[in-house]
Formats: structure tokens, sequence, C-alpha cells
């Protein structure tokens, strides 16, 4: 599903000049935002080695948010696209798709 | 920095759902309309509509005043502003640890 600005998800962009693999160690190097998942309380919520991390962490006015990094191979090096939401907006979010898809026959759906 | 209520969170949750942007539109045009009056405009029964209207309500983007017999409903924006906000220098850190993570490699 596609988060965009409309559902309040930043998304940010940028091109690294290296490899995916070198890529996904610069951006699982503590160095890089170690303290801050720390001070934050980040906790993970799914690794796909080499592709994507996402975990959850304290936002900037309080609330919890999720933060999702997903690594793709670009033609110049590697292509890294970050997404942060509040956790309660992906939670209404996901209920309003669930609430639409239950047309169809009933299913099961957990936000 | 640790709030009770997470507001910008609530404001995007209210804003996720098309009526009620819709809603939000309406009364930024027409202050003080009834939930009659917004059920009249738009395609879903008043129950919903006064659904709606608590969920924007409780998100701080609307108020209401009970003039006689039925209540009439303002947009409140302030918390959008804040919305918008977070949105802004949330995306200006993450350029920052971006700008970082290239200094890095």
């Amino acid at each position: 599903m596609q988060l965009h600005e409309e559902a309040g998800a930043v998304r940010r962009e940028t091109l690294l000049p290296v490899p995916r693999e070198e890529a996904w160690a610069a951006v699982c190097d503590d160095d890089w935002l170690g303290l801050e998942r720390e001070e934050r309380r980040a906790v993970d919520e799914e690794v796909v080695e080499g592709r994507r991390l996402s975990f959850t962490w304290d936002g900037d006015d309080g609330g919890r948010t999720l933060v999702d990094i997903t690594l793709d191979d670009a033609e110049d090096g590697t292509r890294v696209t970050v997404v942060e939401l509040p956790l309660v907006t992906l939670r209404a979010v996901g209920a309003s798709v669930a609430a639409r898809a239950a047309d169809g026959p009933r299913m099961l759906a957990c936000a | 920095m640790r709030l009770e209520h997470d507001t910008t969170g609530a404001v995007f949750a209210a804003l996720a759902d098309p009526t009620r942007r819709e809603v939000v539109r309406l009364l930024a045009e027409r202050p003080g309309l009834t939930a009659s009056a917004l059920a009249d405009e738009l395609p879903v029964t008043r129950q919903a509509i006064a659904k709606h209207l608590a969920v924007l309500h409780d998100a701080g983007l609307a108020e209401v005043e009970r003039e006689g017999r039925e209540a009439r409903y303002r947009l409140t924006p302030a918390p959008m502003a804040d919305a918008m906000a977070w949105m802004a220098s949330t995306g200006a850190r993450w350029d920052e640890r971006l700008a970082r993570l290239h200094e890095r490699l």
C-alpha cells in the first residue's frame, strides 16, 4: 500500500553511490542511528537482510511512529527510501482499507 | 518529550478518511453547518456524519455550538497546522540523518 503525504507519512529518498551490500552495512551501522534508536526506544518490527529495516520509535511530538527504510538497486548505486508515520495514523488507514475490502467475502483483518 | 495524546497521529487518522476530508472542506467553506446539512451534501447517512464529526472533534479539528435544537459545527484548523509542522520538522530531521549517512561512506 502506497503511503503518501495525505496520510501523514513523511517520505525521503537518497541515492548512495555504493552497492547495496555496502549501503545496507551503513544503514545498520550503530554509528548512524544507534544513539537515537536508544534514546527513542526503538523496537525492530521487520528486518529483511540487505533490503528493509523497519522499526517503531518515539517520534518528535511524543507519539510512537513507524520508520520504514528500504534499499533498492539503482543505476549508480543504491536508493534508500525512508517513510515515517505515526502508528495511530497507520492503524486508522489500515482500518479504513479493511472496511472498504469488507465488501467482498468476509475476512479477518488485523489493523 | 512524551505527551499523553498523540495529536499529530490523531489529526492524520481523522483526515485519512475521504468522507471526513469532505466534511472538513464543507466546514471550511461554510462554518456553522449542522449534521443534517452535511448529510444532505454527502452520500452518507446522518449517523455516519455524526461518527465522522465525533472523530474530527476528538482530533481537535471541529468544535460544536448548540444553537436551539440543532448543533452547528465549525472547523478548528490549528491542529492541522501543528501536524503540517510535524511533517516539515520530521522531514528535515531525515534530511540531516541521510546527509550524515552519505558522509560516512
